[in-house]
């Protein structure tokens, strides 16, 4: 259903996320021509003009910084928007100007624009190390905020039906975050960094995740998701029916167009070579009146796609031919699915007939499923023998969708390890496959779906006794709750794995947990005059009970207060002092480098003097200086590389401390918490950050 | 693709049956000149039925259930009465005939052959050939006339045409490499086939040419030759290869153009294609090559091609049936050819045809609902009362059954493990384990989640997987990559279809043996250690018996065929492509000799053998004799490979830096690349050629510095010296793999030091 309408050769690599289209006014006449803006591998910037004056000419702009993000500006149309790691440079291409440059510590690591949530004006979200600041056209910041991971896609889209466009974030931990003005309102948890975030039509919006999967979210419910091993993404109306298609590009030169709603393929095609795709864009670069798909391969090569019912002349030939094609579509299809139900009957049939002797004997067989926390364990009694269990759960393992144990030689019980690592409610969909009576070659299956809590991998353990002082953990976070007892009570039976017992006093709460995989020890304590308290020795824990406490009693607000052991504040404190250090050691280099290149520089020109001189050994000894130099050169580039990517991981380190800190309260609390650590983290005073995140804003 | 324009056929579904073999599919001859002709198909399950296809809705003529699985079927044409065929049907081992208009049993008889037969070809009521896995038959007049017993599996059979070629010539095309011509019960001629393993043979154009000599053959490793087959022995005309290594499992003729060229040559892979070739006609054979003129995959491997007339009348198709049952065909008849002629005629036959199409649809989708009301009351109710039998009689004219085929394969130019997991009906997961150290490779078309459990965690299991499947995923394949080690291990798949009540999964295993790297080839002739370069020798005496010795070499290599052979002294050759190493093994009772250049080889069967006698307290005593010349040729033709690796390696990384050089370069000047020497520009260019295939050597290059340095320990553990893994010399010669600027001289010399005495 769409044709092709153009190739044309860039005659450069392009990589994924880097590419855009500008536009520029040629002149006086007004006409408006498209190019192609990439970045290079090296900082640089290529426009690739289409326009026929200008075919085949290729601009650079030198940026002088590893380029992470660029997009186009909806209202500049000449304008490029630039996330470098450590700068963000809105520049006009056309006028050549930078309309606005910032720095970003952080490093940007993606980059969106537009208007969103209620404002009309264009505004610029940066996401990366683990936080999402937002600026307006003049570069003054409109709000900050912290993040769990690397922030790697970001969109616009109207999620909630309001009429107006919020922001959507993914990161590197398979978080999707929603925010509103500012705020975040819903958190989805998926399996994989995210790699990729597209609007589609009624708030809906499509996803790709690093290991493959391609999905579309309605609001905050998934439609469906597929594997698909994409590399890019993109939204494309290619039936004309008004609604938008998921284009999904292949790393083997493939792409198909999804429905929205169902995820079924309505066109699929195949470039003509091996050419691997990198970058799918919309846009109408071809001033043909409507925008076309444009796909780029790796090397450059772009093709330019329009949806056929454009083509006029032969309309009526391509719809008929159209209703056809999917007349025979949809009768294969049935005939498919005839054919697996006729299979299935005729299974059942067979069985029912022929089954009934080995039947009587399964059905002695008594399986029971246990779950202990760190393992499943299954046992089976009157006979038979498992051979492997297999257990699906999406987002649980840490390498895929499930985890498989096999037994050799088969035994009648097994002991599979389950590694958790997020606190996730989910369902265990446990396979196990047993002998059978009747054949080696075929085994039983049987599904038992178990359920596992939020916090399962809090394990329960008894309460350190009284007569030792238990030693004290790293944080002790309190807040107030009214709420009764009993209620309490509820919750935690509902989320965590804890004999009743426990929960039978009428006055107070008590239980202490080790956090697996590591048994980090933690502590709740409850009493029934609403006074909560959590020790941890990990804050994170603690924050992701709080939000869960607060959305599982309705809390709009709630202030906590954060006590730190003495190890952990001189640990912070350490962490904060040393991004000072860093810098100063970072600009140091900048200029140690600078010199050094000058150096070169001026030894390379005594080579040359000395070449023209005939000057042989004076020659050689300017090219063994400036080999002495460039070694030095690389020697310094890689002390800088590796201060920098320290001053990363504290810098990611402190907006992590923000982020959990924030997050063990909730509403007002936590957005004053934000707020207020990042004009503390502006004006460098650690003292006052650490103050403001351990005992919140006093108003 | 430019060439697949020559011809245009478009696929249509017919119907799907039980799992269906190469020679399960037939059609009966048209009643006219470019008549639908009908279609006879015998699947697993037993049913045999004759089908039409009208209005592009299959209907059945009649349908038999002969109870075993219909391995064979062919069409028996009585030269006095040319309209009344007789289809004969091959199942277990039985041979029937039944009338092609009723489907009324003429005849049957049964042979004396005790496995099922497998192969089946009948020239006139007198002359029947039948054939099992080892044993070939010839019956006259139904006594049994010639007998043969073939060492290893029999693929493919053909007989030469009785009118041209009047001696029967019976070939067998047979698991060792070989296609044998038989005269009587003896062996005449034999035709060793130099890449892989004969899997289908058929006459050229189907009648064996002008001559009737003349005979298409097609392997497991896709290559297609045309041979003729005289009474001198055979002669290669041509061979042409297949663009991937995948088994070739039918073979037929079928003139698509209706010109004097001849017909067309029609071929259907196990990967899934049909291709069809151009081929030159008798005369032109041997300065013309084949050209491909169609190719199409069809997503499913395939069983049989046939071509004909089978949907529309006068439009030549290509009927096609998949291993996993289902019956389509690729025809001539477009729907958009036929809309780009506006006369009248047509016009209204599409509109019909468009009609049809909706009333079809219509039907069909009454049917599953119908469906699937009866399924669900079938899995709330659980018994037998609620299936109406009957229904299934009545309405259907086939259906699927719950089976899973699974293959390996191993494909040498990737040195790797092909799996491929094929079901009737979709698949919901798949589990794979393996207790050796193999590499599981995702394949890209696959629609599968694929997580693999760390290693580490899992007790012995060093391979623990699962695919899960999207819905509708039939079809599923894998790579597995595997060195060659001192054990023998299994690789195992438990395949669940999404079948519910009862859920079953089926067990299929393969076995990867110590030196599953090598491939078997033939014999002798190609195969002789000159004098120059002795091979080093592995010699193992002890008592044990033939059978002990043949189940060794069996769970070793791959290839061997189980039965034990009944020469008193076995031979089996091998070689390996990757280092280019060959091995001779020869046993009998109490003695077993490798011989081979690849010390590391010998090395892994050592070990493994020994253990196995262990385990069956057999003394065994051994004996190496181990030449520095053979290992010095091996090492003169690895390392230099490896450094070109590595050489490739730092080419690619320097191509980056000069790409980027290059645009550097463009923004100043106007582009030309003046300012590069030849040898960068010669790197650059070779990077823009060959960039989306350097992808997969990278793993290789590790592949190539373990093999050395097992080579080194191998070559001295063999000349008695202790823990050579840990001697300061191994980890010296590790750090030389990994420099590029050792030539292959020195590294050699330093191999090789300390080392005076040649044979120990």
């Amino acid at each position: 259903m769409l044709t092709l309408v153009n190739i044309t050769e860039l005659n450069l690599s392009v990589f994924s996320g880097r590419l855009t289209i500008c536009k520029f006014h040629d002149g006086a006449d007004a006409e408006i021509t498209s190019s192609c803006v990439g970045a290079t591998s090296a900082n640089k910037v290529f426009i690739r003009h289409a326009s026929p004056v200008q075919q085949d000419q290729i601009q650079y702009l030198n940026i002088d910084q590893n380029i992470t993000a660029l997009c186009s500006h909806p209202e500049h149309p000449a304008a490029v928007v630039l996330g470098t790691t450590s700068h963000l440079l809105i520049y006009d291409i056309a006028e050549n100007k930078t309309v606005m440059s910032k720095e970003i510590e952080n490093g940007v690591g993606a980059v969106v624009i537009g208007s969103f949530d209620d404002s009309d004006q264009i505004n610029v979200i940066v996401g990366g190390n683990c936080f999402l600041q937002c600026f307006n056209m003049e570069g003054s910041e409109r709000y900050w905020n912290v993040m769990s991971d690397q922030v790697s896609a970001l969109a616009l889209i109207d999620f909630d039906g309001d009429g107006h466009n919020h922001l959507l974030a993914g990161t590197e931990d398979g978080n999707l975050r929603l925010f509103r003005n500012g705020r975040m309102t819903t958190e989805i948890k998926e399996t994989d960094a995210v790699t990729f975030l597209i609007a589609l039509t009624d708030h809906c919006f499509g996803y790709a995740l690093a290991n493959g999967t391609v999905g579309v979210y309605h609001k905050r419910n998934r439609l469906w998701r597929v594997k698909n091993q994409i590399v890019a993404l993109a939204s494309f109306d290619v039936d004309n029916d008004g609604h938008p298609e998921l284009i999904c590009g292949w790393s083997h030169g493939r792409f198909d167009a999804r429905h929205w709603q169902t995820g079924e393929v309505v066109f699929k095609e195949k470039l003509d070579a091996q050419h691997s795709i990198v970058a799918l864009l919309v846009d109408d670069w071809l001033q043909m009146g409507h925008a076309q798909l444009i796909i780029c391969s790796q090397l450059g090569q772009v093709w330019s796609y329009l949806p056929s019912d454009l083509e006029l002349t032969s309309l009526d030939r391509i719809k008929d031919e159209n209703a056809t094609q999917a007349e025979e579509e949809a009768i294969r299809r049935l005939i498919i699915r005839k054919q697996n139900l006729l299979a299935e009957l005729e299974h059942i049939r067979h069985h029912a007939e022929h089954a009934t002797v080995a039947e009587t004997v399964d059905d002695e067989v008594q399986l029971t499923v246990k779950h202990d926390q760190e393992n499943v364990l299954l046992e089976l009694e009157g006979g038979g023998l498992i051979h492997a269990v297999i257990i699906f759960a999406e987002g649980l393992f840490p390498n895929g969708e499930s985890h498989a144990l096999h037994l050799c030689p088969p035994s009648s019980s097994a002991k599979v390890s389950l590694p958790v690592q997020r606190n996730l409610a989910v369902d265990l969909h446990v396979n196990i496959l047993l002998e059978s009576h009747s054949s080696n070659d075929i085994l039983k299956v049987v599904e038992v779906v178990h359920p596992l809590p939020t916090f399962s991998r809090f394990k329960s353990v008894p309460w350190p006794s009284r007569t030792k002082n238990p030693s004290a953990l790293h944080f002790r976070v309190r807040i107030r709750l009214q709420e009764r007892i009993q209620r309490i009570g509820f919750w935690i039976a509902q989320n965590f794995i804890v004999s009743p017992e426990l929960l039978a006093s009428e006055s107070s709460i008590e239980l202490a947990f080790e956090v697996l995989p590591c048994g980090t020890p933690l502590r709740i304590s409850f009493l029934n005059e609403g006074s909560f308290l959590i020790e941890s020795d990990r804050l994170d824990h603690v924050s992701d009970l709080i939000q869960h406490l607060a959305t599982f009693f309705n809390v709009q607000q709630l202030a906590s207060d954060i006590e730190i052991s003495e190890n952990q504040f001189k640990e912070l404190t350490e962490l904060m002092e040393g991004v000072r250090g860093h810098q100063a050691i970072r600009q140091r280099l900048t200029v140690d480098m600078a010199d050094q290149v000058n150096e070169v520089r001026n030894w390379f020109n005594e080579s040359e003097n000395a070449r023209l001189m005939n000057d042989m050994s004076e020659m050689r000894r300017s090219y063994a200086a400036i080999q002495s130099g460039n070694r030095q050169l690389v020697d310094l580039q890689n002390i800088r590389d590796s201060n920098y990517s320290e001053l990363m991981d504290r810098l990611k380190q402190i907006n992590l401390h923000v982020q959990n800190s924030s997050s063990c309260r909730v509403g007002k609390y936590q957005t004053d918490v934000i707020q207020a650590s990042r004009q503390a983290i502006r004006a460098e005073d650690f003292e006052q950050l650490i103050k403001i995140t351990l005992h919140g804003v006093d108003n | 693709m430019q060439l697949s324009a020559k011809l245009k056929l478009q696929r249509v579904d017919y119907v799907q049956v039980a799992s269906l073999k190469c020679n399960s599919i037939q059609l009966l001859s048209s009643k006219g000149v470019k008549h639908q002709q009908k279609v006879v198909v015998g699947d697993q399950r037993g049913i045999l039925q004759l089908i039409s296809i009208k209005k592009g809705e299959p209907f059945v003529d009649f349908k038999v259930d002969l109870k075993s699985p219909v391995n064979c079927v062919t069409i028996l044409v009585n030269s006095n009465e040319p309209t009344k065929e007789i289809i004969v049907t091959a199942t277990q081992q039985t041979v029937q005939g039944f009338s092609a208009n009723k489907g009324k049993l003429i005849f049957k008889m049964d042979t004396n052959l005790v496995e099922p037969i497998q192969h089946l070809w009948m020239a006139s009521k007198e002359e029947l050939v039948v054939s099992n896995s080892y044993v070939y038959n010839h019956y006259h007049d139904g006594k049994e006339a010639n007998y043969f017993l073939s060492t290893d599996r029999i693929n493919a059979v053909a007989v030469l045409p009785l009118n041209k070629v009047p001696s029967l010539t019976p070939l067998l095309g047979c698991q060792d490499g070989n296609i044998y011509s038989l005269r009587d019960s003896s062996l005449r001629h034999r035709l060793p086939i130099d890449a892989g393993i004969p899997t289908a043979i058929q006459l050229f154009q189907n009648d064996g040419g002008t001559s009737g000599e003349w005979v298409i053959y097609g392997t497991s490793l896709g290559q297609i030759g045309l041979v003729r087959w005289s009474r001198a022995g055979p002669t290669v005309q041509w061979v042409i290869q297949l663009p991937s290594q995948t088994t070739v499992t039918s073979l037929d003729f079928y003139d698509f153009s209706g010109s004097d060229a001849g017909a067309q040559l029609i071929v259907g892979r196990e990967d899934c294609y049909v291709d069809v070739y151009q081929v030159p006609s008798e005369d032109d054979a041997t300065h013309i090559s084949p050209t491909l003129i169609f190719s199409q995959n069809c997503n499913d491997s395939i069983a049989a091609v046939r071509g004909g007339i089978i949907g529309t009348d006068g439009f030549p198709e290509i009927l096609v049936a998949t291993q996993r049952g289902w019956i389509f065909g690729l025809t001539s008849c477009e729907s958009t050819i036929r809309r780009k002629q506006p006369d009248e005629v047509t016009a209204a036959r599409t509109n019909a045809h468009g009609s049809e199409r909706r009333k079809q649809l219509q039907y069909l989708k009454s049917e599953v609902e119908f469906l699937e009301k009866q399924f669900t009351e079938a899995q709330n109710n659980k018994s037998r009362a609620s299936l109406p039998a009957s229904l299934m009689e009545k309405e259907t004219t086939t259906s699927a059954q719950v089976n899973v085929m699974a293959k390996m394969n191993f494909v040498g130019l990737e040195n790797a493990y092909y799996i491929t997991v094929e079901s009737q009906v979709s698949i919901n997961f798949i589990l794979v384990q393996c207790d050796a150290n193999v590499q599981l490779v995702d394949v890209e078309r696959n629609l599968a989640i694929l997580s693999v459990v760390d290693s580490q965690k899992n007790g012995p299991s060093r391979l623990t997987a699962t695919f899960r499947c999207q819905s509708n995923t039939t079809r599923l394949e894998m790579k597995l990559i595997c060195a060659e080690r001192n054990t023998s291990d299994q690789v195992r798949l438990y395949i669940s279809p999404s079948i519910q009540e009862p859920r079953l999964a089926f067990l299929k295993s393969f076995r990867l043996g110590c030196l599953c790297n090598h491939v078997r080839c033939h014999s002798p002739e190609s195969f002789q250690w000159s004098a120059s370069t002795p091979s080093s020798s592995l010699t193992l005496r002890g008592g044990f018996s033939q059978a002990d010795a043949h189940n060794w070499i069996v769970s070793c290599l791959p290839n061997v065929p189980e039965k034990v052979p009944a020469d008193e002294e076995i031979h089996f050759y091998f070689r390996n492509d990757q280092w280019h190493s060959k091995l001779a093994v020869q046993y009998r009772r109490g003695e077993i000799v490798f011989l081979s250049d690849n010390v590391v080889a010998l090395s892994h069967v050592r070990d493994f053998i020994s253990k196995e006698a262990t385990t069956k307290s057999i003394q065994l005593t051994m004996n190496a004799e181990v030449t520095w010349e053979a290992t010095e040729i091996l090492l003169h033709h690895v390392h230099p490979l490896l450094l070109d690796m590595i050489h490739r390696r730092q080419r690619n990384a320097l191509a980056l830096a000069l790409k980027e050089a290059a645009t550097d370069q463009l923004a100043l000047s106007d582009g030309d690349a003046d300012w590069m020497t030849a040898e960068f520009r010669d790197i650059v260019q070779a990077d823009k050629e060959n960039q989306p295939s350097n992808n997969h050597q990278y793993t290789t290059v590790e592949q190539y510095q373990n093999f050395l340095l097992d080579l080194f320990a191998s070559h001295r553990e063999f000349h008695g010296e202790l823990e050579v893994r840990s001697s300061h010399k191994f980890s010296l010669l590790a750090n030389m793999l990994a420099d590029t600027a050792v030539r292959t001289e020195a590294f050699i010399e330093l191999f090789r030091s300390d080392d005076s005495s040649t044979v120990v």
